[in-house]
């Protein structure tokens, strides 16, 4: 079969994936912590052609790549715009790293929403309800009084200290969104302190960048308009061969 | 392939909320005692299932939209400003008004628009009472409320102050957790404690600023500004939307035999 046919296919199914990202991350221009995935389209591997034949009839043509494939490339670390909201237990980081968060079934997971709240027993957790993790590990308590948070992290509660929040670095194996606003820690990853600091009364924002998005998905859609064409002109090809070669 | 299209579509009902949210910020503007509402989003895994493919350490699942993850009230003060009620009061402080419901039940406001209902209790706009009841019996002039929470009245014009009753206010762990049931009322959940009832002027309840109101913690000018990014936002996942239709007509066409 034409191989044209396919290589305009892998463009198309290229196209889509490459424009369901752009709308995720469009979807999540507010959402607090959000980073941005980053994405690539590479072509599938060359090949080399030949003509049929041997001896001097067997000349090269040269190569060929045939089609396209989207790869993730990881996460856009930068940070987002740092907002303030007046809320006690909102909390943005400065600079680098990711509040760690224990979720119910014991899973680390690291976020950058420090949208925050006291549960019922008086302990910062997420607004998930999964516990803020202190350098220590544990649960920090923020019940009995006015609650400050300084830039170092370090909690007080009507003055005295009641543990200091961590902030883990990025894992060098890189992270996956495990939604909800948090990021997986992969098995066996050992997290390192961040040297970020901490902000209370203010949330970071998205850092999705919708300019540079909205210009991706014009291109997106015009490369995805000139797959479109090839293939229909494949087809087109496949059909005069099947319908007018050979006709008497 | 309806990625693309599911996506766009989580962010234009979500942002929706958001300017739902909004608008119902600047209704209030005006309200006594109302306490903005503040939409929170997360991201969106596109199902269970890929959670647990991420759990399990296998292949990359990427998120797939948005969702608003809760909607809760800002309970930073408003600006108390003088009225000519003399029984409005103001809660300098975190404290709540205890009312009594139909019901029996209780319900805690910062809206302090009260007035005598029928048979002289003090009650809000919609008769109910607030709690513990404080009656006035006869028609008193003067009525004073004392930054402690006492409540007096002069039953002629030189007669001495008389003690109707005094204010008590609740305080909770964490009131963005209340839920809110219309008419400025909140009822208490688990998740923000059981209200611990005090006296006006103890232990971080506040104190009673009488002939006063809270006016609403609605600025203009952060709502507008929300507004406008909201707006955008639901824009940006419209234009995801219809490239995406649109490369999706394109594919149509391109089967055609």
């Amino acid at each position: 079969m034409s191989r044209g046919l396919y290589t305009a296919a892998s463009g198309l199914v290229a196209g889509m994936e490459r424009q369901s990202t752009l709308a995720n991350a469009l979807a999540n221009v507010n959402t607090p912590g959000y980073k941005a995935e980053l994405f690539t389209t590479r072509s599938f591997p060359g090949v080399f052609l030949s003509a049929s034949g041997s001896g001097a009839l067997r000349s090269r043509f040269g190569t060929l790549s045939s089609g396209v494939v989207t790869d993730r490339l990881g996460l856009d670390l930068g940070a987002g715009a740092i907002t303030p909201t007046g809320a006690t237990f909102d909390l943005a980081i400065d600079g680098d790293g990711f509040f760690v968060l224990q979720d119910f079934d014991g899973n680390l997971r690291l976020t950058s929403d420090g949208h925050f709240r006291a549960d019922a027993r008086g302990v910062l957790v997420s607004s998930d309800g999964w516990q803020v993790q202190s350098r220590t590990n544990g649960p920090i308590s923020v019940a009995g009084g006015a609650v400050e948070i300084g830039r170092g992290g370090v909690v007080r509660v009507a003055g005295e200290a009641a543990g200091v929040i961590r902030l883990a670095a990025a894992p060098a194996g890189g992270l996956l969104h495990a939604g909800d606003s948090t990021f997986l820690v992969g098995a066996g990853e050992e997290l390192t302190e961040a040297t970020g600091e901490i902000v209370q009364g203010s949330l970071e924002g998205s850092n999705v960048n919708s300019t540079q998005l909205l210009t991706q998905m014009v291109s997106v859609s015009r490369a995805y308009e000139s797959a479109q064409r090839m293939f229909a002109m494949h087809n087109r090809i496949m059909g005069l061969t099947a319908t007018d070669v050979g006709r008497v | 392939m309806s990625n693309a299209v599911d996506a766009a579509r989580s962010g234009m009902i979500q942002h929706e909320r958001n300017l739902e949210a909004i608008a119902n910020n600047l209704a209030n503007i005006n309200t006594p005692g109302y306490k903005r509402v503040v939409v929170h989003f997360q991201d969106l895994l596109t199902s269970d299932a890929a959670l647990d493919v991420l759990f399990a350490g296998e292949a990359v699942a990427s998120s797939s939209g948005v969702s608003v993850d809760t909607v809760t009230r800002q309970f930073s003060a408003g600006a108390i400003v003088p009225s000519d009620v003399p029984t409005a009061m103001a809660i300098a402080g975190e404290g709540f008004f205890v009312v009594l419901l139909e019901d029996g039940s209780t319900a805690y406001t910062r809206d302090g628009t009260f007035g005598w209902d029928a048979e002289g209790y003090l009650a809000t706009v919609n008769g109910y009472r607030v709690q513990p009841p404080i009656q006035n019996q006869g028609a008193a002039g003067d009525v004073q409320v004392s930054a402690e929470g006492i409540v007096t009245a002069r039953s002629g014009r030189d007669d001495p102050p008389e003690d109707l009753g005094r204010i008590q206010l609740a305080l909770v762990a964490d009131p963005t957790q209340f839920e809110a049931i219309g008419q400025n009322l909140y009822r208490a959940t688990a998740e923000s404690g059981e209200p611990q009832l005090l006296e006006p002027g103890t232990d971080g309840a506040g104190e009673i600023v009488g002939q006063a109101l809270e006016s609403s913690n609605v600025e203009i000018a952060t709502e507008l500004t929300n507004l406008i990014a909201a707006q955008r936002a639901y824009q940006f996942n419209l234009a995801a939307f219809q490239t995406a239709d649109e490369m999706m007509r394109q594919i149509n066409e391109a089967m055609q035999v």
